[in-house]
Formats: C-alpha cells, structure tokens, sequence
C-alpha cells in the first residue's frame, strides 16, 4: 500500500480548517474541497495534464459538515492514491456528502455547540468573571472540535472506500447521548438563572419570577419556532419605552 | 484606536462564521466578550453575548440554510456600548441587544451576497481552459476569505457609527421602568433557551437530566 508523507497529509488537515473559504450557492465546498486536496493532488498526480483534470473533477459541487468533511478528504486522498477510476472516486464523493452533512449537523450543531455554549454560560452566571466563562467554553470546545477534524480525516485516509464500515463501529451515538445528557443539565441550571435577571445585572423581585417562567414552558412547547414571537416582544418593548416618552 | 481594534475583530469574527477555523470566535457569546473586553466593558460584553446567545442558540446553520450573522452583529452591540460610554443598566442592555438582532439581519443579507460573489469568483476560475487551474482555484479561494474579512469589518464599522451616535440620546427619551427592560430581556431569553430543549431531551435520561438542572439552577437562584 502506498503511504502519503505526513507533511502532506497535515498540510491536508490545516487546509480543511479553509474548506467553506469559498462557499457559494453553486458549488457548495466544491472549490474549497480542491483546495483542501490540493498537496494530494500535486503529490499524486506531480504538475502535469493529469493534475488539471483532478482539480477540474473535484471543484464540482460538495458540501458535508466542515468538521466532518475530513471522512472524504481522506478517503478520496486514499483512493486518489491507489489509483482508484474517477467516476468510482466521483459516485464515492456524491454518495457520502448527504450522511456527512446530516451526521455533523445532528453530533456537533445540534449536540457539542450547544452543550459548550450552555457550559459558558453558567460558568458566567455562576462566577461572574467573564473571562471564565469564555475560556471554559472555547477550550471544551475547540479540543472537541480540532480532536474531531483529526479523527474524521484519519479514519476517512485508513478506510478509503470503505470508510463507511469504520464509521458504523465508531461510537459516535454514544458521545452523542453523552454530550446531549450533559447538554439537558446545563440547559436545566441555566434557566432558572436566566428568568431570575442574572444575564441583566438586575434581579428581578420574585414576584416577577413567573413572567419568565410561563414564557420557558411556553418556549419549551414551541421548539425553535419560539425565536419570532421572542424577538418581537423585544422589539414591542423597545418600542414602547420610545412611545412612554411622547405621549406621557 | 479602540474603534480600529474592534472594527478589525469584526473582520476576524466575519471570517471564523463560515470560511475559516470555525474556532467559534463568531459565537455571539465569545464575539461579545472580547468586544467588551476592548472597549472596557468585559463583563458587560459577556452579559450582553450571553443574552444574543441565549436568542441564538435555536439558531441551526445546517446545509445550504440562510441565516443571521451573530458574530459581527455582537461586537457592534456591545462595541456601541462600550464606546459610547453609558453605564450598563437594563435599559441599555436592552437597547444594545435590539441593536444587535437588528444588525444580525443586515449582516445576513450580507453573508448572502458574499457567497453569491464567490460564485461568479469560482466559477470564473473553473472556467478559464488549460493553464495552471490548480493555481487560480488556490488564488479565488483565499479571495474569498479576504472578500469575506472585508465584509465582516465594513459591516461593523457602518454599525458602529449610528449605534455610537444613538445610544445616549435613545436612553435618555425611554422612559419606562429598568425593571420592564430587565423583564423583557430576560423573557425573551428564558423562551428562546427553553426552546432549545427537545434537541437535548430525547431520551428519558437526558430529561432526568434536564430536571436536575432545573433544582440545581432553583438552588442557586435561592441561595443567592
């Protein structure tokens, strides 16, 4: 099996951080894909014809999850080097970005993201100290985030085509139901906090408890479509302060 | 030099929200703070980009989906605090946190024409033949991240100056109690966070979870 030196392949890594450098409404991560894969492409293909054409092929359209993009970088830069056919190495491509970008989107958006913000966030309410609460966030997050672009781009190099069965066996729904358990915690402890006027320096009496309150189980039954009416009670609000002072 | 400072960290925001790092230096939360932390105003900078997060964090940028720019938009916020030199009561959390979901939209609409340039840029570049299409696919891509940078610090500038010229006037006319400020604020958090929910609470353990939180959260409040 021949072997990638692993200038290259760090190079590959580090430009996977630029993979959406270029994102557009065509090609998606198209050309930030080529990109990414470039030092591969060179390394493979050296400077002539045949280069030209790889990066004619793999600026086409793609998109995944940015973190997880690294699954088919490795795995294309796997089977650019074994000398797989183009269309096998294109079909590949299509057939993965659809898991790659639901996967990514379920265990980092909707699951590692939030859970660290959430994090930040009562470490701020706890301690005050706003350089606490900003720390603790990016550095959970980020030795997550940069551990999880390594991973995916080793697993994706040793799997090649086959990639798809090391990501069934790895234990990704399991770090998922861990992050998302811990996620409900600190949702749970910052919410009280947050319907108390911890976030406003201004402790609301707590006969006024229950106006947030209500508003939570109301949010909680409306899911993510309780943003709009939110923003617009701001917004009536805000209004109204101006209208306080004309008409008195 | 404050003003440069924090127009440079819109730019660098601009560029973590999508084209490079995704560090998340553009969470309002993170991007908030250190505003805060240039302009003099650290904790204040923190509470204001835990509120715009709070109002965030529903906020899911999955595929191809169209959304506000929060990062910029929270270093506007809180740079307009900061630099117009107001004390940090509710009014003018408030104030500065409508300020910023106000410019999240604008910046959207922003993000929006930014990828629709890097269309014609990469296109461009696909397009051109023979030739060293390796190069320029390298060249358009780094474009478009400086395109993207560019964005992110004219969009804080253009924000900085109305919010700057505005804030003290705008907190002298409002005229309702701080209590009504906090409340609203506060509101509209604890509805937006609270949402957030049924993405954690599949499981009948994670909503154990939740509920010890809840107590955990009650505790604190009382204690305090």
């Amino acid at each position: 099996m021949r072997r990638l030196p692993k200038r290259v392949i760090w190079k590959v890594f580090l430009r996977s951080f630029a993979i959406q450098g270029s994102w557009n409404y065509r090609t998606l991560q198209g050309s930030g894909f080529a990109y990414a894969l470039m030092p591969v492409l060179r390394w493979v293909h050296g400077d002539g014809e045949r280069l030209q054409e790889a990066v004619v092929r793999h600026t086409g359209l793609f998109n995944a999850h940015p973190y997880l993009a690294g699954i088919a970088l490795g795995a294309v830069a796997r089977m650019e080097l074994d000398g797989e056919d183009p269309a096998l190495i294109d079909r590949f491509k299509a057939a993965l970005r659809g898991s790659l970008g639901t996967l990514g989107d379920r265990i980092v958006w909707a699951g590692w993201r939030p859970a660290c913000v959430l994090l930040g966030i009562v470490v701020l309410m706890t301690t005050h100290s706003a350089a606490a609460g900003v720390l603790s966030f990016l550095v959970v997050y980020n030795i997550g985030h940069v551990a999880l672009r390594w991973w995916a781009l080793r697993i994706g190099f040793d799997g090649g085509r086959m990639v798809g069965e090391r990501l069934r066996s790895a234990p990704l729904t399991r770090w998922h139901e861990l992050v998302v358990t811990t996620a409900a915690f600190l949702l749970g402890a910052a919410l009280p906090l947050i319907a108390a006027g911890e976030l406003t320096e201004n402790r609301l009496p707590l006969r006024w408890l229950a106006v947030p309150a209500v508003a939570a189980i109301i949010g909680w039954f409306a899911g993510t479509s309780a943003r709009v009416p939110a923003l617009i009670l701001l917004a009536v609000v805000t209004v109204a302060g101006f209208l306080a002072h004309v008409i008195p | 030099m404050t003003w440069v400072a924090l127009i440079v960290l819109g730019g660098i925001v601009a560029l973590d929200a999508t084209s490079l790092g995704q560090l998340m230096l553009s969470r309002p939360f993170v991007a908030a703070t250190l505003a805060g932390a240039i302009a003099g105003v650290p904790l204040e900078g923190a509470l204001v980009g835990a509120l715009l997060e709070a109002l965030s964090l529903s906020i899911l940028p999955v595929g191809a989906a169209r959304y506000p720019d929060t990062g910029t938009a929270a270093v506007a916020a809180v740079g307009t605090l900061g630099l117009a030199g107001v004390p940090a009561t509710a009014t003018a959390l408030l104030l500065v946190v409508a300020y910023g979901v106000l410019w999240q939209r604008l910046a959207g609409a922003s993000v929006i024409g930014g990828r629709y340039l890097n269309e014609r840029l990469v296109l461009a570049g696909r397009e051109v033949g023979p030739g060293r299409l390796d190069r320029l696919i390298e060249l358009r891509h780094i474009e478009s991240m400086l395109l993207d940078m560019a964005r992110g610090v004219a969009i804080t500038s253009i924000a900085l100056v109305p919010g700057v010229l505005l804030l003290p006037p705008a907190l002298a006319v409002w005229d309702l109690p701080p209590l009504v400020a906090a409340l609203a604020v506060s509101t509209a958090a604890a509805a937006v966070l609270a949402g957030t929910a049924p993405l954690f609470t599949q499981s009948r353990r994670a909503r154990v979870f939740l509920v010890l939180g809840l107590a955990f959260g009650a505790v604190l409040v009382v204690v305090r």
